[in-house]
């Protein structure tokens, strides 16, 4: 007598599952003519200098029981561009027809960039882009993350890379720094390879901060050991440091001269000397 | 000769490895003489002057020369001698100038004397027109003349010189020789010269002396070595007469101090121990004799070099 | 008498002062050695700008160095025998030839002083010379490597000034010996220039020597040249202190310098050595010439 009790009741709640299943299969028959609209991609913050620009594939989905048009809205940052492409047939578009019960997604890109003459900050520049058809629409944010760029130059103000020196003098050669970055750069130090007992001397010894595009004077001065340096030449080897950048090394060719003292003592000597042996050739040639 | 002799030589000798180039030299020169060094090649002449300059060492014997020992103290010989070698060499890149002011000082001169003399000596030698002409562009006879220049930059008491006469044309020679002998005389200075011209020696020297085989073998003026060297110091007077008869060669014969007669064809020789011959042109006319010529032979220095050649 | 001595030696060594600045014999070789010492020393000077770094001694590798060229020094032990011959090969037997010696010897002076003032001439020029040279070198090697040298090196500069004089001064007594002994100057001459190329192919066994104690090293020590380079080679590289650093041309200046006194006093023994024959050449000179006979024939 409970067995069939327990059947009934079972039958009962399977008779009205099967009822709800039924209303329900319904309810979504009704829903699909509307549709479902998504709009991803993958990677939705890209990191690159200034001054890059930025490319995100984004892929719209659309499986909807009607064909629709999307319209492509991007809304910006200022003083940035944006270029919707899709990669075949290359050009670019503005919006995008979705067949109906279409079950893969359309990808195209996103090419976020700044105006040409700008060098954003670094921070992040949210894009939003937005696909809509009538009350449809879907809205992702990408986000271009500008990261600052520590660069600097150093380099001799008149662009030769060679000086002439004099031993036990200062020698002194005007170099420039120059930041190509786009951050301020701080603390620079400056170094040198060179010959034993040699002074190099920077003045200023350091750069305390260098902004972008900021052109920035030093003076090296180079004094070769006095009395023991060879005339000739000899490599020097300058270097500036920072925390976040430091540019390749200036090599200059420092032609050590004799200095004038010593340039004017063995003048004197050479011409005391011929001057002797002419006045005995002279005066012993005379008979 | 006077009694303080300007050179002095005694026992004087010489002997290389094999030869004695002087042998016992025993010889005076007065203060003033011109003595004639004569002798054969090989003498010994050189070799007495090297030693009397103290150029070299005897081997034994006293050379000395104004009163000084010429081995022991050749400095003291060379102050006061010149010389001129055999073969007298110059600077000849240098000039005639520069050559005699180098003796001058080395003789010790001042500057200014040097000049002085240097100026005198080529003057009185004749060559102040090449004074500054080098040594290379003068003549053999120049030379010679420098040589003896040489020797008055000093202004020596004694000068050896050899042979200064030697590859000189006769002219040349004459005039070297007259030069010598004014000099001798202007000075004072006494000069002993070597030369084998005989008859150039004999024209200047007040005495010559034979040397044979470094034996000095005869000495004295050359009229006087001639007679006794040929005639053993007599003299030989030659006649010669249109016709000789013997009355005339009695008479002759019969003067006084007439040793011998001699008949040689037209001429008479007539020897005596001295000259006679005034005596003789008497007899000869007091027997009417036709005289044609008569003389007193000398004797050439030829003569009587030969004369002792012959000997040894 | 003194004074007068001195003053004939005096005008002798004048007059042959003279006859040296005055002979194209001279003036030539001068110039020779000048225009090779130079060339060698301005090569020196050119290796030391583009390859020495160590500056230490900087100066004496001027004299040292040898680049392309072979170096000051070498030039100098090779070239002053060939001076002082060049200078007295004809000196006495010349004379004795032109007859000009027994008018001479008929002056005033002493034999000697023959000798002596010809002997004087020759050290005074090539004292002249070489200090010229040394000179003229460390203006030209001053102005080109623009080091003064200092005061030790001049000290050794010097030394090596006076040592390269001695040097010369034996090959002149050597040659002047010579000139006494042979009455041909051209036998004189042939013998002298023997003697220096003997002595030259005995120091290039040094060279050629592999191993560093052999009998060619024994040999070398014979040639003049060899112990004349000795000596200034230790003098001038500080850092030499034996033969066989010297036999290994190159060294630049070896570990541990040594003080001037102590160079010195290594290459004593050797300059005596080098002072003892120039005494012997004298010695011998004198003995033979002074009781000469000098005839003019
Ligand atoms: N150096 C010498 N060695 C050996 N013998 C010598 C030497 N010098 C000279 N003699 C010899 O000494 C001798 C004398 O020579 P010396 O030169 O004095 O002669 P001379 O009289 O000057 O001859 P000449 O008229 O040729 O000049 C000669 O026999 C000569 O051979
Ligand atoms: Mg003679």
């Amino acid at each position: 007598m409970a067995r069939s009790r327990l059947i009934r009741f079972l039958l009962v709640v399977s008779l009205l599952l099967t009822m709800f299943a039924a209303l329900a299969g319904h309810a979504v028959a009704a829903q699909s003519v509307t549709g479902t609209l998504d709009l991803t991609t993958q990677f939705p913050v890209l990191r690159g200098k200034s001054g890059d620009s930025y490319e995100f594939t984004v892929s719209l989905t659309w499986n909807g029981s009607e064909t629709r048009n999307f319209d492509l809205i991007t809304t910006l940052p200022p003083q940035w561009t944006a270029k919707l492409t899709r990669a075949y047939p290359a050009s670019e578009i503005a919006s995008i027809r979705m067949e109906a019960y279409r079950d893969y997604p359309e990808q195209f890109e996103l090419t976020l960039a700044p105006v040409s003459w700008s060098q954003p900050e670094p921070g992040e520049y949210v894009a939003t882009l937005e696909a809509r058809s009538g009350d449809l629409k879907k809205t992702i944010e990408l986000t271009a993350a500008v990261t600052a760029v520590y660069s600097f130059v150093m380099t001799t103000e008149s662009g030769n890379l060679n000086m002439e020196a004099t031993a036990g003098d200062d020698n002194s050669t005007a170099l420039v720094l120059v930041n190509t970055g786009t951050a301020r750069i701080e603390n620079i130090t400056f170094s040198s390879s060179k010959q034993e007992d040699w002074e190099v001397i920077f003045t200023p010894d350091r750069v305390a901060a260098l902004d972008p595009g900021v052109t920035q004077g030093v003076e090296v001065i180079v004094r070769p050991l006095a009395g023991k340096t060879i005339a000739g030449d000899y490599m020097i080897t300058l270097r500036a440091e920072s925390k976040d950048y430091s540019p390749d090394p200036l090599v200059i060719r420092v032609t050590v001269l004799t200095p004038a003292f010593w340039g004017w003592i063995s003048i004197l000597i050479v011409i005391a000397i011929i001057a002797g042996l002419s006045v005995f050739f002279w005066r012993l040639g005379r008979r | 000769m006077n009694a303080q002799p300007v050179i002095e030589t005694t026992d004087l000798t010489k002997v290389y490895d094999s030869v004695t180039a002087v042998d016992k030299l025993n010889l005076r020169i007065g203060a003033g003489e011109i003595f004639g060094f004569l002798g054969p090649n090989g003498a010994g002449k050189t070799t007495t002057i090297l030693m009397l300059l103290g150029l070299t060492e005897p081997t034994s014997g006293v050379a000395r020369v104004a009163d000084f020992n010429s081995t022991r103290e050749p400095l003291k010989v060379k102050r006061v001698a010149g010389y001129i070698p055999e073969k007298v060499g110059f600077y000849e890149d240098l000039t005639a100038y520069y050559n005699l002011a180098y003796t001058a000082r080395l003789n010790g001169l001042s500057e200014e004397l040097v000049m002085k003399r240097v100026g005198e000596a080529l003057d009185m030698v004749g060559l102040s027109s090449k004074a500054n002409q080098p040594v290379s562009t003068m003549s053999r006879g120049m030379k010679q003349r420098l040589a003896l220049g040489d020797i008055l930059v000093k202004t020596p008491r004694v000068a050896f010189m050899d042979e200064p006469t030697s590859g000189i044309d006769p002219k040349g020679v004459n005039e070297i020789l007259d030069l010598i002998a004014k000099v001798a005389k202007e000075q004072g200075m006494t000069i002993v010269m070597s030369s084998h011209q005989l008859a150039l020696v004999q024209r200047i020297c007040t005495r010559v002396g034979i040397m044979i085989k470094g034996k000095m073998v005869a000495e004295g003026s050359v009229a006087q070595l001639g007679r006794d060297a040929i005639s053993g110091g007599r003299y030989l007077i030659e006649i010669q007469l249109v016709e000789i008869t013997s009355l005339l060669i009695d008479a002759i014969k019969r003067i006084s101090g007439v040793t011998d007669v001699d008949r040689t064809g037209d001429m008479l020789v007539v020897t005596s121990g001295k000259d006679l011959r005034p005596q003789i042109a008497k007899a000869i006319v007091e027997n009417n004799g036709l005289l044609v010529r008569m003389n007193i032979q000398s004797y050439g220095l030829e003569d009587i070099y030969m004369r002792y050649f012959r000997e040894v | 008498m003194k004074s007068s001595t001195i003053s004939g030696l005096l005008t002798i060594f004048h007059k042959e002062l003279s006859d040296i600045f005055t002979s194209w014999r001279f003036i030539i070789l001068f110039l020779i050695v000048f225009v090779v010492g130079i060339g060698v020393v301005w090569s020196a000077a050119q290796y030391i700008r583009e390859e020495v770094v160590d500056a230490q001694f900087v100066f004496l590798q001027l004299y040292t160095t040898s680049s392309p060229l072979p170096f000051f020094t070498l030039f100098i032990a090779i070239i002053m025998p060939l001076v002082g011959i060049i200078l007295a090969f004809d000196a006495i037997n010349s004379e004795r030839n032109n007859g000009t010696m027994s008018r001479l010897l008929s002056q005033p002076i002493y034999r000697d002083s023959v000798i002596n003032g010809k002997f004087m001439a020759g050290v005074v020029t090539m004292g002249i010379m070489l200090t010229a040279l040394v000179l003229l070198v460390g203006g030209i090697g001053l102005r080109m490597i623009g080091v003064p040298p200092t005061s030790e090196e001049a000290v050794r500069l010097m030394a090596f000034l006076i040592i390269s004089v001695i040097y010369g001064a034996f090959w002149l007594g050597l040659a002047m010996l010579f000139s006494i002994f042979f009455r041909r100057v051209a036998t004189s001459a042939l013998a002298s220039i023997a003697i220096w190329l003997l002595s030259i192919f005995l120091f290039l066994v040094l060279f050629v020597q592999t191993e560093q104690s052999g009998l060619g090293l024994a040999v070398s020590q014979i040639s003049p040249v060899t112990v004349f380079w000795q000596v200034i080679y230790i003098l001038l590289v500080p850092g030499a202190r034996t033969l066989s650093q010297v036999t290994q041309s190159n060294v630049t200046v070896p570990s541990s310098a040594l003080s001037v006194g102590q160079s010195l006093l290594i290459v004593w023994p050797y300059l005596m050595s080098i002072l003892m024959l120039t005494v012997i050449c004298f010695a011998a000179s004198y003995i033979k010439f002074m009781r000469e006979e000098i005839r003019s024939t």
